[in-house]
């Protein structure tokens, strides 16, 4: 479990939102870091950040889905883990229940059993990187195949971890 | 013509039941995903235009002045022009005709303007047709015919959308889904209309076989008229069906007496269809292609012969090729067939109750888009998915269907249609049923050209497809 308290101010970013992880890999060499925890070993980290990827394609995750976006320390916080600082945070799971039910639950249904979409309470994920925080976090923010769609869109990045931090309490083995 | 011949010729030899260019006549003979298509198979899909809202549908005039016009769902048209531009200024724009606000109802994402269908003889006439929701009819189908002024041919003012309406249909609708939605004339030059089962689920007004209604069936009319809002066809199979005559108890053959059915519309060309959102006529046969909407669990493509009506397609006794309701796993249970089949289906992620849920070949609901018959594609029906972004193509092989996923992309499709030369169009909207922010301020949609991935052009935008 990882919880966090930060004490740094809010950082608003605007250089941030456009990084654009692919760019540096073709000019760099992309290393995959093993680490420690509970970061599977199949993260891509690069300059000590995660490298995000598109669920469709596997081409850079471009952030560039809504011009003024807020970062939060968390989601600075993620890009340099890869781990959700909202996992198991009481608070977080109730916020992203509450825009889980507005906006996801049409297509994955209320406990998350599956319809339009796949399931989200078995163990068994489809995308070949959604087992990750990271691959959720990509597919979420980014779009998969058709219905998914992209809600960095629609919401803040920081609204989708703490959607991600109630996605993990559907399932059985978290 | 060589093709078809051939194909009868070897169908002929072999004695086979299985005929090509004809609805399956057993389940089995129904193609699924996995199949293989004759000829071109590598497409994609190359950007023509962006920034269209909630888009819906997609047609050429036929006036040789190669636009395209798109039909957003708030109740605009839009043109693209020969060079990719979006015009400004909307063709018509059914939101600014009613001083009391909008004409259209898009209070549910099924809802909006449907499809819009240039007379054959448009460059003449200047006659066009849209099928949209009714706001002041509370949601009902509006078939309404328009008359470009030939002073003003990109831009239909309000003044002259109202001065010339002519109402050709209207169809009540009982709930706010399944209104079905394409309208386009056959080479016939009859307007073909798909009109959906009403609505809710499960059809609880059995329209798809109650030939009382015209919900759930696929309607033929014959709109080259001035004094009334349009004629019967003769060959419309119930054209006569219900018409007045004195009872004849004797001397009546068990067929001719199955011919009489006093309480049929005539409008009625074939029945049995959930939502048929979408529909197409291959260019070069006449042969139709129904993208019917499925429930739970099937989504199907219903193949029709050109000019041959009166068929059943089955709903809401049979989903796809399934006795409907499903209960369990369909090969554990005894089903007769109701009708005729369609000639493709594929599954959504849990093919039947209880069913364990398998994402492969799956989606939610069949946008078609239209019959390719270019850069290597022959007679290849091509349809999208509205859920899980897969484009799938529809062909004869001579011997059988063959149903084949093309691509998956990251797009929710919604219709298709034809450019000037054939080429298949499709549309892309970015709405859904819960966070529906209104037709125009969802983000946008886009229109795409179905190329053979070896005609792409240099620089073209192409449709990021999974890997
Ligand atoms: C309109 C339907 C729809 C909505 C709404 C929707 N999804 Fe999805 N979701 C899908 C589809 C379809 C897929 C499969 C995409 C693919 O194969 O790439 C999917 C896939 C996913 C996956 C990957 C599942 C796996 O097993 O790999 C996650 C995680 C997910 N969605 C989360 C969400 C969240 C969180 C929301 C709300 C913010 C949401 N979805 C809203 C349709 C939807």
């Amino acid at each position: 479990m990882y919880f966090s308290r930060y004490l740094i101010p809010s950082i608003v970013a605007a250089s941030m939102a456009t990084l654009s992880a692919g760019v540096a890999i073709a000019e760099s060499h992309t290393t995959t870091v093993e680490k420690t925890g509970d970061v599977p070993a199949d993260v891509e980290f690069e300059n000590g950040k995660v490298v995000f990827r598109a669920a469709l394609d596997d081409s850079p995750l471009k952030f560039d889905l809504k011009p003024d976006q807020t970062l939060t320390p968390q989601v600075e916080e993620f890009y340099k883990t890869g781990l959700n600082p909202y996992s198991g945070d009481p608070e977080a799971i109730k916020a992203g229940n509450k825009s889980y039910q507005k906006l996801c639950q049409s297509c994955h249904l209320k406990d998350g059993g599956g319809r339009i979409g796949p399931s989200l309470n078995d163990n068994k994920w489809e995308g070949s990187r959604t087992h990750t925080q990271v691959g959720r976090f990509e597919i979420i923010y980014g779009g998969g195949a058709g219905a998914m769609q992209a809600f960095g869109r629609r919401v803040e990045q920081d609204e989708i971890l703490k959607i991600m931090a109630f996605i993990d309490t559907l399932r059985p083995e978290k | 013509m060589f093709r078809i011949i051939a194909i009868c010729t070897t169908a002929a030899l072999m004695g086979t039941t299985v005929l090509a260019q004809e609805a399956p006549k057993t389940v089995d003979q129904v193609a699924r995903p996995g199949g293989t298509l004759p000829g071109t198979t590598d497409i994609a899909l190359v950007q023509v235009a962006s920034g269209l809202l909630d888009p819906t549908n997609v047609t050429n005039a036929g006036d040789g002045s190669g636009r395209i016009f798109v039909t957003e769902r708030a109740g605009r048209v839009k043109i693209i022009d020969k060079d990719g531009n979006v015009l400004e200024e909307p063709f018509l724009d059914l939101t600014a005709i009613n001083p009391l606000g909008s004409d259209v109802q898009t209070g549910f994402v099924e809802q909006g303007l449907y499809s819009i269908a240039f007379h054959p003889k448009f460059a003449e006439n200047g006659y066009f047709y849209v099928h949209y929701a009714s706001l002041p009819f509370n949601g009902d189908g509006m078939i309404v015919r328009f008359t470009v002024d030939p002073a003003s041919p990109d831009v239909v003012s309000p003044e002259r959308t109202n001065e010339t309406a002519k109402v050709i249909m209207r169809i009540e609708q009982p709930w706010y889904n399944h209104n079905g939605g394409q309208i386009e004339f056959g080479p016939d030059g009859m307007l073909y209309i798909g009109s959906g089962d009403g609505g809710w689920e499960g059809d609880p007004y059995e329209a798809g076989q109650d030939l009382s209604t015209p919900l759930g069936k696929i309607l033929r009319i014959d709109v080259d008229t001035e004094d009334r809002p349009y004629n019967i066809p003769s060959d419309n199979p119930y054209a006569d069906a219900s018409s007045e005559r004195l009872m004849q108890l004797f001397g009546i053959t068990e067929e001719q007496f199955s011919k009489i059915k006093t309480r049929s519309l005539p409008e009625i060309w074939s029945y049995g269809v959930r939502n048929p959102y979408e529909f197409a006529f291959d260019p070069k046969t006449g042969n139709m292609f129904i993208a019917d909407v499925g429930q739970n669990h099937w989504e199907e493509i219903i193949f029709e012969k050109a000019g041959d009506g009166g068929h059943n397609y089955g709903w809401p006794r049979m989903e796809a090729a399934f006795c409907q309701p499903m209960t369990g796993d369909p090969a554990e249970s005894e089903c007769s067939v109701v009708g005729t089949l369609p000639a493709a289906m594929y599954p959504h992620n849990t093919a039947y109750p209880g069913a364990p849920e398998d994402t492969k070949n799956a989606g939610c609901s069949v946008q078609g888009f239209g019959v390719a018959n270019y850069g290597g594609m022959d007679g290849v029906y091509l349809a999208g998915d509205w859920c899980s972004g897969r484009v799938f193509g529809l062909a004869n092989d001579g011997q059988s269907w063959q149903f084949q996923e093309l691509i998956q992309t990251g797009m929710q499709f919604t219709a298709g249609g034809y450019d000037e030369d054939n080429n298949v169009l499709v549309v892309n909207a970015n709405n859904f049923y819960l966070a529906d922010q209104g037709p125009d301020t969802n983000p946008p949609g886009s229109l795409w050209r179905v190329m053979a991935a070896s005609d792409v052009p240099d620089g073209a935008t192409v449709a990021k497809v999974s890997k």
